[in-house]
């Protein structure tokens, strides 16, 4: 009993308002020209088999997206060459010319048969070829997908120095076959659907049956579903429409490209989402810890990963705070630095024209458009753009008395700090409250930059994904849960699933007391259990 | 509805709440005076006038442009006169296009002629209580003369003159002769004993300053100078000593004992025909830091002799300095107030009323030391 057994009468019904075949190929095949009149990329294949060419068939595909080779060894060759083979009996064969096409004569892996019109012209342009048969209502879809594509490749956005390299593509099957890869479990489910009205994109919804919650299943299954809207051109459209608050300056979903990232969220009781065209995969509910994030921490010993996730957490601070306390102290609060360092900073600053916050301003948004710059540049101007950048915010701007060389430092600072956050959803929000809070601390000081992460805080507490709190674990308080954030304790301690997402909890054995055993020379097994 | 209007007027008097509180400008860090240090002298002139002006107040502010680069002193001094100190940063205001922020002062220096005036002391006590402009952990210095005379002074190696002063304050680790006061203490302590404290002192020299000895301030006047030694047993009686040496004669040779430790504890032995008699008792731990070549200190007789000589010296001369405070300044700044009414709290209620009385008439005070040498250096 799968979980979408119930919605399967719905889709029953649905079917019913669709344009039934008919026997004639003739009829046939004037509604689908109609349909696809100037199409020109259509292709129609008419073919003839038996003694006395009376078999009249019909290939019908889209010029680009099947694999020739499938349709000319599988359709063509098998049904005009070697079907000759077969002796002529003309009056059985014509009885059963379809369950004989259908399950004997042509060697494609993936068929199926179909009774109505719109669903061929749907396969048709989905790149399936369909084979028509003068006689029979029932028209045959042969998959012979074929496009070209781009092989799996390591992912660009999400590196790492210890893990698997393989990326998710463009091509929504080769992405579920990475992730069915990695759990060989018929527990793990993909149901499929198609989500927009004219683009009809293959969406996946992945999970696993005995871990995830069924009403998070069912909500993710309801929020898709619920989409109405004519094209999914990427899985960014998914995400804004399913997303809880479109106000919030975080993001609500985990975009992955890695299929290691995603079977991980799978076994801790997530939902992950497929998009066809898309290497983003979304990975909900998704928390404030999780973004902080890397698939690596678990591939790493747990203090490596324990120190990176502090590093990552240090940075995430200081990528939305530094500018902004560098606005406080040196307007409202010089007396709080060591003095030599406000000495130093007030002879950096003397004869530098602006105020504190508009200098930060300044620099803060020079670098947001050199690093605009840099993304939309080719690859080779890209670097060009670097170095002019460098020497422009490094130096020019200090020996012009624009800025002074502490602002430089703290925006480089920043900007490493918001580099290394593994989101990059996530550095952009924090990038966008980074001037808010400039703001804050340009009119209050130390005091506005303490309300400003208050009014943060509230939002983040009150922030829900799919349900779950944006913070838990560090809200709906789970001790154990906590093994799994700033600190990562060691893999055999963490042997539950998180307790707000999982239902199966249990996920490992500590298995320290058989390798204690062994270093002391084996003894007795019962002994230690 | 009605919980709606509520909410709204919670949620008006949490705005309120969190905008209205506190109210401070803002200054760029650039047009800030920093002010590292503050002289304060008796205006001259004034004895029998209106005394308008009765304070002479010096100033010492970095130069910015000089900290960067340049060599030299990196400060400028500046000088105001004013009826109250409170007055001398807004008569500064039609001088200056900065702000002065005192934030960042590190030293403040009492001249001579000023810590004699028990009024004006008492004013700028207050003043000094009551500002939130000051804050209470400068260093606070008694200067014999003037303390602008300390603002001339082009210390050799420092190019900021406070940072100079504190860095041979942090040197009180090392030795007690060097007294480091805050202004915190020095005011509660001037509250607590009723206007009577030590203050440390600084001599003003060509190129450099000395902290030595200290200041005696009876009833909020300046009674008298403590020299360097008596600074020192100063630092032994109130139990405040960190380290230090003591050089001493034995048997014609000089040997230095350094101390690490130094202990006091006061005993009250007896009360007898309405005396008090009391014992200082100093603990000591150290090592002797120099002798006579070939001559062997692993003796235990020889260091026992030794100890001998160092605890006399420490006896005498904190009992010379016990004297001095019961006869010359008659004023107990020494600890044994402190110690009676704690520990002996009957006791002191009774003679509470006629302390200074008791103090100098009826206390015998004794000192007692006990010295440990702990190391004899390398050599055998």
């Amino acid at each position: 009993m799968g979980l979408f057994s119930k919605k399967k009468k719905a889709e029953e019904a649905e079917k019913k308002n669709k344009t039934r075949s008919d026997k004639s190929l003739e009829v046939n095949m004037k509604v689908i020209k109609a349909a696809l009149e100037d199409c020109d990329d259509i292709v129609y294949k008419d073919f003839r088999v038996g003694a006395e060419q009376k078999l009249e068939f019909k290939l019908v595909y889209t010029d680009g997206m099947i694999d020739k080779n499938v349709i000319n060894e599988a359709v063509l060759n098998a049904l005009m060459v070697h079907a000759r083979e077969i002796p002529p009996e003309a009056p059985r064969l014509i009885e059963k010319l379809f369950e004989l096409v259908r399950y004997g004569t042509i060697p494609a892996s993936e068929m199926k048969e179909i009774e109505n019109l719109d669903d061929a012209i749907l396969a048709i342009l989905t790149g399936d070829a369909v084979l028509f048969i003068d006689g029979t209502v029932k028209i045959i879809v042969i998959g012979a997908k074929g496009w070209p594509s781009r092989s799996v490749s390591e992912p660009s956005t999400e590196t790492l120095v210890r893990g698997p390299r393989d990326g998710f593509t463009e091509t929504f099957r080769v992405n579920t076959a990475l992730v069915r890869r990695r759990i060989r479990d018929p527990k793990m489910k993909l149901k499929q659907l198609q989500v927009g009205k004219r683009s009809h994109t293959d969406i996946g919804i992945m999970y696993m049956e005995d871990i995830a919650m069924e009403s998070l299943v069912m909500e993710v299954y309801r929020r898709l579903k619920s989409i109405d809207i004519d094209a999914i051109l990427e899985s960014g459209y998914i995400e804004q429409l399913v997303e809880d608050n479109y106000l919030s300056p975080f993001p609500q979903a985990r975009a992955t490209e890695r299929p290691d990232e995603v079977a991980a969220n799978l076994l801790e009781g997530r939902v992950a989402i497929l998009v066809d065209n898309s290497p983003f995969a979304l990975v909900v509910p998704t928390t404030f810890n999780s973004l902080f994030q890397s698939p690596e921490d678990y591939y790493d010993r747990w203090f490596i990963a324990t120190i990176l996730r502090v590093i990552r957490f240090t940075a995430g601070t200081l990528s939305l705070l530094l500018p902004a306390l560098y606005i406080a102290v040196t307007s409202y609060h010089p007396g709080i630095l060591p003095l030599k360092l406000v000495l130093s900073i007030a002879a950096s600053r003397e004869g530098i024209p602006f105020p504190a916050i508009l200098e930060a301003f300044l620099m803060e948004a020079t670098f947001e458009l050199l690093r605009e710059a840099g993304i939309r540049l080719p690859a080779p101007i890209g670097s060009t753009i670097g170095i002019v950048g460098g020497i422009v915010i490094g130096q020019a701007a200090v020996e012009a008395g624009i800025v002074s060389p502490i602002m430089v430092i703290i925006v480089a600072i920043t900007a490493i700090s918001s580099f290394s956050i593994p989101s990059y959803n996530l550095s952009v929000g924090i990038r966008m409250l980074r001037f808010i809070l400039m703001v804050f601390a340009g009119v209050l000081g130390l005091y506005g930059i303490m309300l400003g992460f208050l009014l943060i805080l509230c939002h983040l507490v009150k922030l829900k994904s799919f349900g779950i709190p944006y913070m838990s674990p560090f809200v709906s308080f789970t001790a154990s849960d906590l093994k799994d954030t700033v600190v990562r304790v060691p893999t055999f301690m963490m042997k539950n699933r998180p307790s707000n997402l999982a239902r199966n909890r249990i996920r490992m054995k500590n298995n320290r007391s058989m390798i204690n055993q062994i270093e002391k020379g084996g003894g007795n097994d019962d002994e230690k259990q | 509805m009605k919980k709606s209007k509520s909410v709204k007027l919670l949620m008006g008097l949490v705005v309120c709440c969190t905008l209205l509180t506190g109210c401070w400008d803002k200054i760029e860090i650039e047009d800030r005076l920093f002010v590292l240090a503050i002289g304060l002298d008796k205006a001259e002139g004034t004895e029998g006038q209106d005394m308008q002006n009765k304070l002479s107040i010096s100033f010492v502010s970095p130069v910015l442009a000089e900290i960067k680069e340049g060599s030299g002193p990196a400060y400028k001094t500046y000088k105001t006169t004013a009826s109250t100190f409170t007055m001398a940063p807004s008569n500064l205001w039609d001088r200056f296009a900065k702000m002065q922020f005192f934030g960042h002062t590190r030293v403040m220096l009492f001249g001579e002629a000023l810590m004699k005036d028990e009024k004006l002391m008492k004013e700028i006590n207050d003043a000094f209580q009551r500002s939130h402009d000051i804050h209470q952990s400068m260093l606070v210095f008694v200067v014999p003369g003037k303390a602008e005379d300390v603002f001339k002074v082009e210390p050799m190696y420092d190019r900021l003159l406070a940072t100079y002063i504190t860095g041979i304050a942090d040197n009180s680790t090392y030795t007690a002769k060097i007294m480091k006061q805050t202004l915190s203490e020095f005011l509660i302590k001037i509250n607590s004993q009723k206007g009577s404290v030590i203050i440390p002192g600084l001599i003003p020299m060509k190129e450099e300053v000395r902290i030595t000895g200290a200041g005696v301030i009876k009833d909020y006047r300046l009674a008298g100078y403590l020299d360097d030694t008596e600074g020192r047993v100063q630092n032994w009686l109130m139990n405040q000593a960190q380290g230090g040496s003591i050089p001493v004669k034995y048997e014609g040779t000089d040997i230095v004992f350094r101390y690490f430790t130094f202990r006091r504890k006061i005993k009250l032995d007896r009360v007898e025909a309405g005396k008090l008699y009391m014992t200082y008792d100093f603990e000591t731990e150290g090592a002797i830091e120099e002798y006579l070549e070939g001559k062997e200190l692993l003796d235990d007789a020889l260091l026992k002799k030794m100890e001998k000589v160092i605890e006399k010296a420490i006896e005498e001369s904190s009992l010379a300095l016990i004297h001095k405070y019961q006869k010359d300044f008659k004023v107990d700044l020494i600890g044994v107030q402190d110690y009676l009414s704690k520990y002996h709290p009957e006791l002191y209620k009774e003679i509470k009323k006629d302390y200074q009385q008791y103090f100098t008439e009826k206390m015998v005070l004794e000192t007692k030391a006990t010295v440990q040498v702990r190391r004899v250096g390398l050599a055998k």
